[in-house]
């Protein structure tokens, strides 16, 4: 990977955490070793009692000298792992991509070292760094005698995976080395049963700094007993990675997210439990990519699954974050897939969705499941007014009377939406029994059911142009020429790490979202040979939820920069700036024409300003934004914007300031802009050509 | 450039303290934090032994009921498997549900929970309804639905279509209030299919 990957390195090296992790691991390896020695000559001395007794003797001489010989620790044993062990050094095993894949080493600046922070999950005690070391290890502890500890797994249990490659590679004479027996593995894979595995994306969840990016989980489908069995997703088993968040404070939760402060482990979730959580309470799609898997390679990231269930990792949000992590296990289910070259930084499930979706074949089919609320709006939409009118009724009084006329069909159809909007707009009410809104539901439920008629199915097509495969790329770069009344003609540069702007075109995204992730703009005036930043900012979001009579969440947008100030105030100065704010926002024609009016608060400061809050360098401006989005074509979207800000008590009393953008995509991933900005010092008109990689 | 950097660096220190400020029952979660970073290894561990060691006074650690209370091992509604942020700065943000669910739940080497059951029979069932209790409560409304074709696959149920119907016509009697837990839902619906001989729910007996 590149600079950050490289950085990172460096920083856990001297981290005093992965330092006490080392020195842990150290101590435990040690001690583990010491007590096993100590534990085989007890039972060598026990052996050799029964057989004198003579009971046993027949038994005892026939089986002793097997039993010795398989004996781990026993000479033969130990002669042929060391015979296993020169091979490995021969054929130089622990240079292999694969021994990399199984044991997430990664090469930085500081040399080599794996993605794993703690937990069971090295045999040397520095394996973190030494793979060759790390690979002997492996292969004495598969034939060592173990942990004496009953909780801690035998290394030939706990590294299933490891051990198929490696028997793969050096052939294990098990007529001399010892196997052990691994229930609870084996109880692990008849629990989850795979015969496939799908990739799960879960979409944008802006309400959650977590899932601002969206989530990605993998899923091991079930066996069927036959054919024509249907597939029960819902009670297939998913494998989630995540934080373990011990902070309500928001700033210690953004500080320690970035900077691998909390720890990562992998769950086993029921689907079900995935399912509840994304559809119904957070209202958030799931697309489902079954992959193209041979049994084997199902079996191998199954294997690999379970090692990494002795693991710990640092999660790193922007980096080694929970889609990351999925593919490192599709990597070990196969050397023909590859996926972690095709990352860059930062990483984002909708990447590591590409990088599936690169590799030719892998993906073999493609499953939607919308959520509650895009059910809702569906059966919303075979309604007609009246009987929409009714379905809000319904929702606020259960009882509300149906027209008599109505037909059975139409009252069931009219029920059923209503159960779907209490259902998304009540989620969190819903959670607790004792809830007014459970109350409600209650009550609508049991009408329904004593309608006695059985509902339809419902059947949604599959947008494609909601699939997020099918948007552009996450970074956008516009170079181009323009014009500004008071500086002159001007090259203009900008650049936008990640995601995905409202004046961007829309497929693959949330048109009602806007995550701006280190944009920056710059340009060079002509004339006045100088290149000037324009705009640099951490993040700027803008949240969109259309209003109607059905849900009445507010919009809302963030932003963390610094920009250039055109006005009296602090003319062509740069300046830090904080805004924040909410409103409403509205839509029609499926969201083609959608407008917001938002309340803006605005911090600026740590700039030469003038004019500013007492003698301070900082300006406080309140004042309403409002904006307005076209969008005719998936391929050619306009944008308005304008801003009027209050500044009491500072100079100048007011300012403005204003925008409008038309891009168009002529070709996936490339598009020619257009951006014309006012503010009370001047105009200024820029027209790009747009990639975005 | 000085006065730039101090500056810069009384607005960090003032926005961490502001933030501090709005930060509730942060002792506990912070006992937790420097305890966890002090002993990675026996974390590990503890995870792996987590089958033998958790007990019915266990709490999982940052799951909260909405009532406060801490979740244990004995309910799987999904009420009280939803991390409740309590910090007023925090309900910006909703619950983190990308998280892990409990690892000592949901571990990968710590075996089955009630709550993680997909096998089949009559404890599976019962966590599947606890769980899903007011998804299921919607098809069940409906006469079918995924919850009902699942409910049945874990039943052993022979006809997913004739258990929609014969819960729906019972709907009061299986579902009688809102208020009741979602364990009581769960064994209400399971006595419910145990009863009626005609849904074959083998798996059940």
């Amino acid at each position: 990977m590149q600079l950050g990957a490289q950085l990172r390195a460096a920083a856990r090296f001297v981290s005093p955490l992965s330092f006490l992790c080392r020195r842990a691991l150290a101590l435990t390896g040690i001690a583990a070793r010491g007590i096993a020695a100590r534990g085989i000559a007890t039972q060598v001395t026990a052996a050799k009692l029964a057989a004198a007794l003579g009971l046993h003797i027949a038994a005892a001489v026939l089986a002793a000298p097997d039993a010795l010989a398989a004996e781990p620790g026993s000479p033969a044993v130990t002669a042929e792992v060391e015979r296993l062990v020169s091979r490995a050094r021969e054929k130089r095993l622990a240079e292999r991509p694969m021994w990399w894949r199984l044991l997430h080493y990664r090469s930085g600046l500081f040399g080599v070292a794996s993605e794993v922070d703690a937990g069971h999950f090295f045999n040397a005690p520095d394996g973190k760094a030494e793979p060759e070391a790390e690979l002997e290890a492996t292969l004495r502890g598969f034939f060592s005698p173990g942990p004496s500890d009953d909780g801690i797994q035998h290394p030939f249990c706990r590294f299933p995976a490891r051990l198929a490659w490696l028997n793969a590679e050096l052939g294990f004479d098990f007529g001399v080395l010892p196997r052990q027996p691994c229930p609870r593995f084996e109880e692990f894979k008849a629990r989850v049963d795979p015969e496939s595995i799908s990739l799960i994306f879960s979409s944008y969840f802006l309400n959650n700094p977590a899932s601002a990016f969206g989530h990605t989980l993998l899923r091991l489908n079930k066996k069927r007993a036959s054919d024509d069995e249907s597939r029960q997703a819902l009670l297939d088993h998913g494998i989630n990675f995540g934080a373990n968040v011990d902070t309500g404070n928001a700033v210690l939760y953004a500080l320690k997210g970035l900077a691998g402060m909390f720890a990562g482990e992998f769950t086993n979730v029921p689907y079900y439990f995935k399912v509840r959580e994304y559809n119904d309470f957070e209202s958030r799609d799931l697309w489902e990519f079954e992959l193209e898997l041979s049994p084997r390679e199902v079996d191998m990231a199954v294997a690999h699954i379970w090692e990494l269930g002795s693991a710990l990792f640092a999660y790193y949000y922007l980096s080694e974050n929970c889609s990351y992590q999925m593919l490192g296990i599709l990597e070990v289910a196969s050397p023909r897939i590859d996926l972690m070259t095709k990352l860059g930084w930062p990483v984002l499930p909708v990447d590591t969705l590409r990088a599936v979706a690169d590799n030719r074949g892998l993906i073999r089919t493609i499953t939607y499941r919308p959520s509650t609320r895009v059910q809702f709006r569906h059966r919303l939409a075979d309604l007609d007014a009246n009987e929409a009118e009714l379905v809000f009724r319904l929702g606020e009084d259960p009882d509300a009377l149906l027209p008599r006329g109505a037909s059975v069909e139409r009252q069931m159809a009219m029920l059923d939406t209503a159960l779907d909007l209490v259902a998304f707009r009540s989620a969190k009410e819903l959670l607790d029994p004792a809830s007014e809104a459970s109350e409600r539901s209650q009550r609508l439920l049991s009408r329904r059911a004593r309608l006695g008629v059985i509902s339809p199915r419902l059947e949604i097509p599959i947008p494609a142009l909601e699939n997020p495969l099918s948007g552009h790329e996450r970074a956008r770069l516009d170079l181009g020429e323009g014009y500004s009344t008071r500086s002159g003609f001007f090259h203009a540069l900008d650049l936008r790490l990640a995601l995905h702007d409202w004046s961007d075109p829309s497929a693959g995204y949330p048109e009602t979202l806007s995550i701006s992730f280190l944009p920056i703009r710059l340009r060079h005036y002509i004339e006045r040979q100088r290149l000037q930043l324009e705009q640099v900012s951490l993040i700027a979001i803008t949240s969109l939820v259309p209003m109607d009579v059905f849900d009445q969440s507010i919009s809302w947008h963030a932003h963390v920069g610094a920009e250039r100030i055109r006005d009296d105030g602090c003319d062509d100065c740069f300046a830090g700036v904080i805004e924040a704010g909410g409103g409403v926002a509205g839509g029609v024609l499926d969201n083609g024409l959608l407008a917001y009016l938002n309340f803006n608060t605005a911090l600026v400061g740590l700039g030469p300003i003038e004019g500013g809050l007492g003698d301070l360098p900082l300006r406080i401006g309140i004042g309403p934004r409002a904006g307005l989005r076209l969008r005719p074509a998936p391929t050619l979207v306009g944008t308005l914007r304008g801003d009027l800000q209050y500044l009491p008590a500072q100079t100048p009393t007011f300012t403005w300031a204003a925008s409008a953008t038309l891009r168009w995509m002529y070709r996936h991933d490339f598009a020619l802009s257009l951006e014309a900005q006012a503010h009370p010092s001047g105009e200024s008109l820029q027209a790009a050509s747009t990639v975005y990689f | 450039m000085r006065t730039l950097h101090v500056r810069w660096s009384v607005l960090i220190c003032g926005l961490l303290l502001a933030s501090s400020g709005f930060a509730q029952d942060e002792e506990s979660k912070e006992g937790e934090t420097a305890e966890e970073a002090a002993e990675p290894a026996a974390e590990g561990e503890a995870a792996a032994e987590g089958e033998a060691k958790v007990s019915d006074d266990e709490l999982v650690k940052g799951m909260k009921t909405n009532t406060g209370r801490g979740y244990g091992p004995a309910g799987c509604g999904l009420g009280s498997l939803i991390f409740e942020p309590n910090s007023g700065f925090t309900q910006i943000f909703a619950a983190t549900t990308n998280g892990t669910f409990g690892s000592q739940t949901f571990g990968i080497s710590s075996g089955t929970s009630n709550c993680a059951d997909t096998g089949g029979g009559s404890a599976s069932a019962k966590s599947f309804v606890e769980t899903n209790r007011t998804a299921l409560a919607k098809d069940v409304a409906r006469g079918q639905g995924e919850t009902i074709e699942s409910l049945s696959r874990l039943g052993g149920c022979a006809d997913a279509r004739a258990v929609g119907a014969s819960l729906q016509r019972n709907f009061d009697k299986v579902f009688p209030s809102a208020a009741m837990s979602d364990s009581e839902v769960g064994s209400s619906v399971v006595d419910a299919l145990r009863s009626d001989a005609t849904l074959a729910c083998n798996s059940l007996i």
